[in-house]
């Protein structure tokens, strides 16, 4: 081809490439959960796959608060989902997932709660001392201490408190979106989370002074 | 005025409004601005201590999926009948009575809804938008079309490029481009598994780019996710004729309706299977200050079985791997700052005024300013200032691509121009405790997320 027709030919291709990369635009929609939820009900579970991306984290945070081990957690998550799955069908407003499936996961770390307190197989002890050890032992591996001491001091606050704070780092502080999955107004939950954060650093912060705390 | 307490401290470390009289304190006591540090880190570590609730995380969701067809089972039907009739049974007469009526008056406003022949449009769109929430895949055959002007006198020439679509829930994406001029010999595969990286295939050169995993989506209106959402009424109803045999029902639509942010695409040409409710053909134009583009999406198969391999990202044997080394976000904001810098010199003093920027359009309004606007391609591409632009578009693409495919990217030009030196104008996440930020003077830096909030006023 003659250069100056190659030239143009390259400019031409350029714009084809300039039209097409305008149909690949940015924007900041991503499926709704209730997309998700009206997708996985029509046979596609890559979209409950997608559900247990954006709530996994927080279904570990709330059954690992009764936890043994992190395979305990694990099977504890993968349960509250398989239940939440099973009653897809029966959750009237799709958009609210995130908060049904948290609703799911509280009941099943109730249920595994009343279950090790009933079990006289195993050596429970003072279950207040034993769920705090396992929260260590979810937590050590490859943590420092001062992460430990701070996911030790989580559980001295109430489970409201404790969710909130769960609910806002898991969803990378996004307040809106902790506040309904807690099922709370923002101006509440942030009221929960600011009285949380500023009790939980306090006591670190006398902890760590080794000053110990009234619990 | 005596120092804050820790909870007051933490409102501001959680970006909600606090008084200012009390920030004015914060900005003159070195205590309160110690304590506030504190608080700041203290955030931060908890924000890295909930990194462990994402552990095995890959696996346990294989693990879950692979497990879900064997427990799915259908929750006993609730019997609707019966319940409404228990219900109304509670009920007495005054209020038998009363719901009856009400029943009788909604149903002569549905009767009346539905002969008024524009509420016709309004049932259309609705069944459409529930389909479309239910399809699982589409394939579909898309055509665009470039018109341009090669010299001044000559009559527009075309270059069409087709290309085979493929759509699978919730949103992987395969588009097969190919240009029917064989002098161009464009032929591309884009793979965009969804949630998962990338593919860009260039079958001329016999080479590939992998590409992060896409964040944000794809058009909306490419990828009919604006029509899913779409509420309103058509603006224009084209009536029916047939289509590959089948009777369509067509409809014009103004497509900022369906996304806000097609500034540049004029009404969106909609024709729906009468009886499925879903595409069947779908066509408008890109007024593009480089070239006008046509493009028509036909030949719709909905809930098609595609093959595994469609979406496997693995390169064809013999291609050549020419993914560019990653750069550095400051060598990356260099590129952007001159592209940012050159905008502002065509528009005369400030950046793209827009909230989400789409593809090229900082390089097209570059074009547009630069009144090359409809120049002949031989004028066009031997002009200084388009010379000056072509030299930036490594920044225009950057900026696209960072907004595009960044987990937490923001850009500000609507609110923050040249004179802005502290305000944010893009900003992008580069790791768990930093963020790299433009300003609107276009000096950079790296901030932490504390900083970071700080200078966004959350």
């Amino acid at each position: 081809m003659h250069a100056k027709a190659k030239f143009y030919q390259k400019s031409v291709d350029r714009f084809q490439v300039a039209a097409t990369s305008m149909l690949i635009m940015n924007s900041e929609e991503k499926p709704t959960d209730a997309q998700l939820v009206v997708q996985t009900l029509a046979g596609e579970h890559e979209s409950f796959g997608c559900l247990f991306d954006r709530y996994a984290k927080m279904v570990r945070a709330v059954v690992g608060r009764v936890s043994l081990d992190w395979s305990t957690v694990e099977d504890l998550t993968q349960e509250s989902f398989l239940r939440a799955f099973r009653k897809l069908d029966q959750l009237r407003e799709h958009e609210r997932f995130g908060s049904w499936v948290v609703g799911i996961a509280r009941q099943v770390a109730r249920e595994r709660k009343r279950t090790l307190s009933r079990d006289r197989h195993q050596f429970v002890g003072d279950s207040t001392e034993t769920i705090s050890d396992s929260s260590l032992e979810m937590s050590e591996v490859g943590e420092t201490d001062d992460l430990k001491l701070l996911m030790k001091s989580l559980e001295t606050l109430s489970e409201q408190e404790q969710l909130a704070i769960h609910a806002f780092f898991l969803q990378e502080r996004n307040a809106n979106q902790a506040a309904e999955i807690l099922k709370l107004s923002r101006s509440g939950f942030y009221s929960v989370l600011k009285k949380a954060i500023a009790k939980l650093a306090l006591l670190v912060q006398l902890d760590s002074r080794g000053e110990g705390v009234k619990r | 005025m005596k120092c804050l307490s820790h909870e007051q401290l933490t409102q501001r470390v959680l970006g909600m409004e606090i008084d200012a009289r009390l920030n004015a304190h914060i900005d003159g006591c070195a205590d309160c601005q110690a304590r506030l540090a504190h608080l700041e880190s203290f955030a931060d570590q908890l924000s890295a201590a909930h990194e462990q609730y994402d552990r095995g995380h890959n696996v346990a969701r294989a693990r879950l999926l692979a497990s879900l067809p064997t427990v799915k089972e259908k929750s006993r039907p609730v019997r609707t009948g019966q319940t409404i009739l228990f219900w109304f049974g509670e009920l007495n007469m005054k209020q038998r009575f009363a719901l009856s009526g009400m029943s009788v008056a909604v149903l002569l406003g549905l009767c009346v809804l539905l002969l008024n022949p524009s509420s016709q449009s309004v049932s259309a769109m609705e069944l459409m938008r529930a389909n479309l929430a239910k399809a699982k895949s589409y394939k579909m055959k898309m055509i665009q079309e470039v018109s341009f002007v090669r010299k001044p006198g000559e009559a527009p020439s075309k270059s069409t490029m087709t290309g085979a679509w493929y759509w699978k829930a919730p949103g992987s994406v395969r588009m097969d481009m190919k240009a029917t001029d064989p002098k161009s010999g464009m032929n591309n595969t884009n793979l965009h598994p969804f949630g998962k990286p990338g593919i860009q295939i260039d079958h001329k050169t016999k080479t590939f780019t992998r590409s992060a995993a896409r964040r944000g989506h794809m058009s909306p209106i490419m990828m009919l996710e604006g029509l899913k959402k779409y509420t309103g009424k058509a603006d224009k109803e084209l009536g029916a004729k047939t289509i590959n045999g089948k009777k369509v029902l067509g409809y014009v639509i103004d497509t900022k309706k369906i996304d806000p942010n097609a500034e540049r695409f004029g009404p969106t040409e909609l024709w729906i299977d009468a009886e499925t409710h879903l595409p069947v053909e779908l066509k408008l134009k890109m007024n593009s200050p480089v070239t006008p583009v046509t493009l028509s999406f036909v030949d719709f198969k909905w809930d098609a079985k595609f093959d595994a391999k469609l979406f496997d990202i693995t390169p064809p044997k013999g291609y050549v791997d020419a993914t560019p080394e990653p750069r550095s976000p400051a060598e990356m904001a260099k590129s952007m700052a001159a592209a940012l810098k050159l905008y502002a010199e065509l528009s005369g003093g400030h950046y793209q005024r827009v909230k989400i920027v789409y593809g090229e359009s900082i390089r097209d309004d570059m074009v547009e300013m630069a009144g090359l606007k409809g120049q002949p391609l031989s004028k066009m591409v031997t002009n200084e200032t388009y010379e000056k632009i072509m030299d930036v578009s490594r920044g225009t693409a950057t900026i696209s691509m960072v907004l595009r495919d960044n987990e937490d990217a923001a850009y500000y030009g609507l609110t923050v121009g040249p004179k802005d030196k502290d305000k944010v104008l893009l900003r992008w996440k580069t790791g768990d405790n930093s963020y790299y930020v433009i300003y609107g003077n276009l000096r950079d830096e790296s901030v932490t997320p504390g900083r970071l909030r700080a200078l966004e006023g959350r």
